[in-house]
């Protein structure tokens, strides 16, 4: 039922701006929280949401409903952008600067920015985690992220990175192992 | 590893929200929507558009220009295998310069090749072309034909030499001029016999002539931009001579001695 309503709205979201309003509306916030998560940097969390929703603007037109929720298509997209980013951080184009150019007031969109990053900075303990999350690979820190801070079963993860619940069941495991290790070199250290 | 689990469970986790700047990437994929949605309009339906377009033109162009081209080298076939055509190609080297047709008929063109120049100083002042030619080739080679093929009988109608007078005609004034011209010159003094006498004065035919359609006929015409030219054939004691003048410029061009021989 749910598919079908989905399915309808991506093949209205094709022609018509209000229905891709409709998507951006439900699924902004998840994803661009999700990015949050991943990057613990506002800023950076803004361009890259920017770019995920660019993306799946541009590739909606080619977009064939396989029984895949809207919401995986775009947490795979985001997860695509920010995996790319760390990948090739050099060569990263920032899209939402390059845009912020053609906004009306920029001001506004700064000092929202800075106070997000007030309130995340209070996040210490997360950040603190965020650290040691951010030494594993790019595929480990996906699975992390999904699993434990957006709370997405198994089946959904699977859904999102095209892969095999059984991977993603090891992925998770061998995530964990390497971020206990990492927990317990610090501790010793301290 | 349950207790790792168990923390990230735990943890509280940054809920950040940035509705300005929800507000703002809202309105840019809005925007970015519009135009990619007239870039896909443009690509659905203007460029097949555009795609048939020029098909049909190509289509239109075939069936007006192909047959038009094959029907130009059946005339050319069928002029060329006329003996009237054949024996002035052999004789005077004409080649077809030009081809219309008009009523299932085509109209061709027969220019003779432009015989070498030949430039001699003379008082090393005026430069003209002396040349001694015979009575044949300096009276009748400047000469083109125009040939007229019936396409629907596939035989040539008609061969017919086209004449000076025709296309390019002299006035009295523009006579009364090449006299004048004639008159002045003084190295045609020193090189004429003082008993010349004028024979005949005519209209020196172009050498690059044309086809042109005016209404339902076929007309030779000059090509655009030429100068006419007037020959004049003088005559002494058995002797004759074809001196041409230029009428824009006003001056000789070219004097021939015609060898009787």
């Amino acid at each position: 039922m749910l598919g079908e309503f989905e399915e309808n709205l991506v093949k209205r979201a094709k022609k018509d701006p209000e229905a891709f309003g409709l998507i951006y509306d439900k699924y902004y916030q998840p994803i661009f929280g999700y990015i949050l998560r991943r990057t613990a940097n506002v800023a950076l969390a803004e361009d890259l949401t920017a770019q995920t929703f660019l993306k799946a603007l541009k590739s909606l037109w080619r977009f064939r409903w396989q029984n895949v929720p809207i919401s995986a298509w775009l947490y795979r997209i985001a997860t695509n952008e920010v995996n790319s980013y760390y990948r090739k951080k050099k060569s990263f184009k920032n899209v939402s600067l390059e845009e912020a150019k053609n906004l009306k007031s920029n001001v506004n969109l700064l000092e929202e920015v800075q106070k997000a990053e007030e309130e995340l900075q209070k996040e210490k303990e997360f950040l603190l985690l965020h650290q040691k999350i951010a030494k594993l690979k790019p595929k480990y820190q996906t699975v992390i992220t999904l699993r434990f801070f957006e709370k997405k079963k198994i089946s959904e993860i699977a859904q999102i990175l095209g892969k095999p619940e059984g991977t993603i069941k090891a992925q998770i495991h061998r995530a964990l192992e390497q971020l206990r290790k990492l927990l317990e070199e610090d501790e010793t250290k301290n | 590893m349950e207790e790792l689990k168990e923390k990230l469970n735990k943890i509280k986790k940054p809920e950040i929200e940035l509705p300005y700047f929800k507000t703002t990437l809202k309105e840019r994929l809005l925007r970015e929507h519009q135009k990619m949605q007239n870039r896909f309009s443009f690509v659905l339906f203007a460029k097949p558009a555009l795609v048939g377009l020029s098909i049909l033109i190509i289509f239109i162009l075939g069936i007006l220009i192909l047959p038009q081209q094959f029907m130009e080298a059946q005339a050319l076939k069928i002029a060329k295998s006329h003996p009237e055509i054949q024996k002035l190609i052999q004789e005077y080297k004409i080649q077809p310069t030009d081809i219309k047709l008009q009523d299932k008929k085509a109209y061709l063109l027969f220019m003779p090749e432009e015989a070498p120049k030949r430039e001699l100083e003379i008082e090393n002042q005026k430069r003209m072309l002396l040349k001694i030619a015979s009575e044949k080739e300096a009276l009748e080679k400047a000469k083109g034909v125009l040939a007229i093929v019936d396409l629907q009988r596939k035989k040539v109608a008609s061969v017919k030499t086209i004449r000076s007078r025709e296309v390019v005609p002299l006035s009295l004034q523009e006579e009364q001029l090449v006299k004048e011209v004639v008159e002045k010159e003084e190295v045609l003094k020193k090189l004429l016999p003082p008993t010349v006498t004028i024979e005949k004065i005519e209209p020196a035919l172009p050498k690059k002539l044309r086809l042109e359609r005016k209404g339902k006929e076929i007309q030779i015409v000059p090509p655009r931009n030429f100068q006419k030219k007037a020959r004049i054939l003088y005559k002494s004691n058995g002797k004759r001579w074809i001196v041409e003048v230029n009428l824009k410029k006003k001056k000789i061009e070219n004097l021939q001695l015609i060898n009787n021989q």
